[in-house]
């Protein structure tokens, strides 16, 4: 039975004790809501566990990294360090310079996490960037919902790591090494930087990022050339900020 | 190359860094403003960032051997392209490398 409103809204009339529905229209809701990551994370998981088998490693690493690590870019990035033999204090310094960009996520989401104690260590937890890109764009009624917040979150990383698990199970079936994989990193970085484009409209951060890079490889090789590339193009961008045409609001 | 039991303590150094990362805007800015300049590198750092990580990707490649490089510019230019037409981030990348593959193993032979 419903009431409807003067306005349009319906509300239902419920039994006083419970919402029996309530839980399976929340898991469908943010089924719903997770589809496009799906398919991406199903398929950079795949690739992700190929890698890993493909560079030596067993099947149960590709998977303890995906459940634990769960950072698409960075884990590709280790998988290229451990198999080139870097040291620790390397590896740490990279997954820094990469994830850095994690924490600036995190600013907009102070007050809607803040919201949901409970849930908000698997929330911080999960936070990548397609998870990140989802629950930024959802309602504001359904980043009020922390069941709803956990769930989406969750259903990414189960296709991360379910991605994973069946990459790194046709790696163990196929016999030879598949060359040019790891050609899906470089194209997955062109993509978020197009990506980036489309949303800033400026040339300037990627025109200085991209000659950062350059000058970096050419002062300091290629071992440090993330490092000092990030460095240098973040410096010179502030220091160009006051220049003009770029500003800083928060969308 | 690291053994398997190395590998672990790595990734759980990379476990530990990561989940700092997306931790400390909650551990630092739950009860006051963050500063302007900190909305600054959230509105950059992801451009920046992306950038860096694919032209790094190109500079460590051997222009001076064959196939100097092409296999990767073609490729990497298939996707730019693909992606501002289509921007279907899986078709881009699916693409993309299986024409890195295909290139590679055409031009190398």
């Amino acid at each position: 039975m419903i009431i409807r409103l003067t306005s349009g809204d319906i509300l239902p009339i419920l039994p006083p004790m419970t919402n029996p529905s309530r839980d399976s229209t929340l898991v469908s809701r943010a089924f719903k809501a997770s589809i496009p990551v799906l398919l991406g994370y199903v398929t950079i998981g795949f690739g992700f566990g190929l890698l890993a088998v493909n560079t030596g490693y067993p099947a149960w690493f590709a998977l303890f990294m995906s459940i634990f690590v769960y950072a698409g870019a960075a884990q590709y990035i280790g998988i290229g360090l451990f198999a080139a033999g870097a040291s620790i204090a390397e590896i740490a310094l990279i997954t820094l310079v990469v994830n850095l960009r994690h924490a600036a996520y995190g600013l907009s989401l102070i007050k809607v996490y803040g919201k949901h104690p409970r849930m908000r260590p698997y929330l911080i937890f999960a936070l990548t960037d397609e998870t990140y890109a989802l629950l930024s764009s959802a309602s504001e009624e359904e980043r009020a919902d922390g069941g709803f917040l956990l769930m989406v979150s969750g259903f990414n990383q189960l296709y991360w790591v379910a991605g994973t698990a069946l990459g790194s199970l046709a790696g163990a079936l196929i016999p030879y090494k598949i060359e040019g994989l790891n050609f899906a990193l470089t194209a997955m970085f062109l993509v978020l930087a197009v990506e980036q484009a489309l949303k800033l409209r400026k040339a300037r951060p990627f025109l200085l990022a991209g000659l950062s890079t350059i000058a970096a490889k050419f002062l300091v090789g290629d071992r440090a050339t993330i490092i000092v590339g990030l460095l240098v193009a973040t410096v010179a961008l502030l220091a160009s900020r006051k220049s003009g045409g770029l500003d800083a609001e928060r969308s | 190359m690291l053994s398997a039991a190395e590998a672990v303590i790595a990734a759980a150094v990379m476990a530990l860094i990561i989940i700092s990362c997306r931790a400390l805007p909650f551990l630092f800015f739950s009860g006051r403003k963050p500063p302007a300049f900190l909305g600054f590198v959230e509105v950059y750092m992801p451009a920046i960032a992306m950038t860096v990580l694919a032209v790094s990707s190109y500079t460590s490649i051997k222009w001076a051997d064959s196939p100097h490089g092409l296999p990767e510019l073609i490729a990497g230019f298939a996707v730019v392209i693909l992606h501002l037409w289509k921007q279907n981030a899986l078709l881009s990348i699916l693409g993309g490398t299986l024409l890195f593959m295909l290139l590679s193993g055409l031009i190398a032979r």
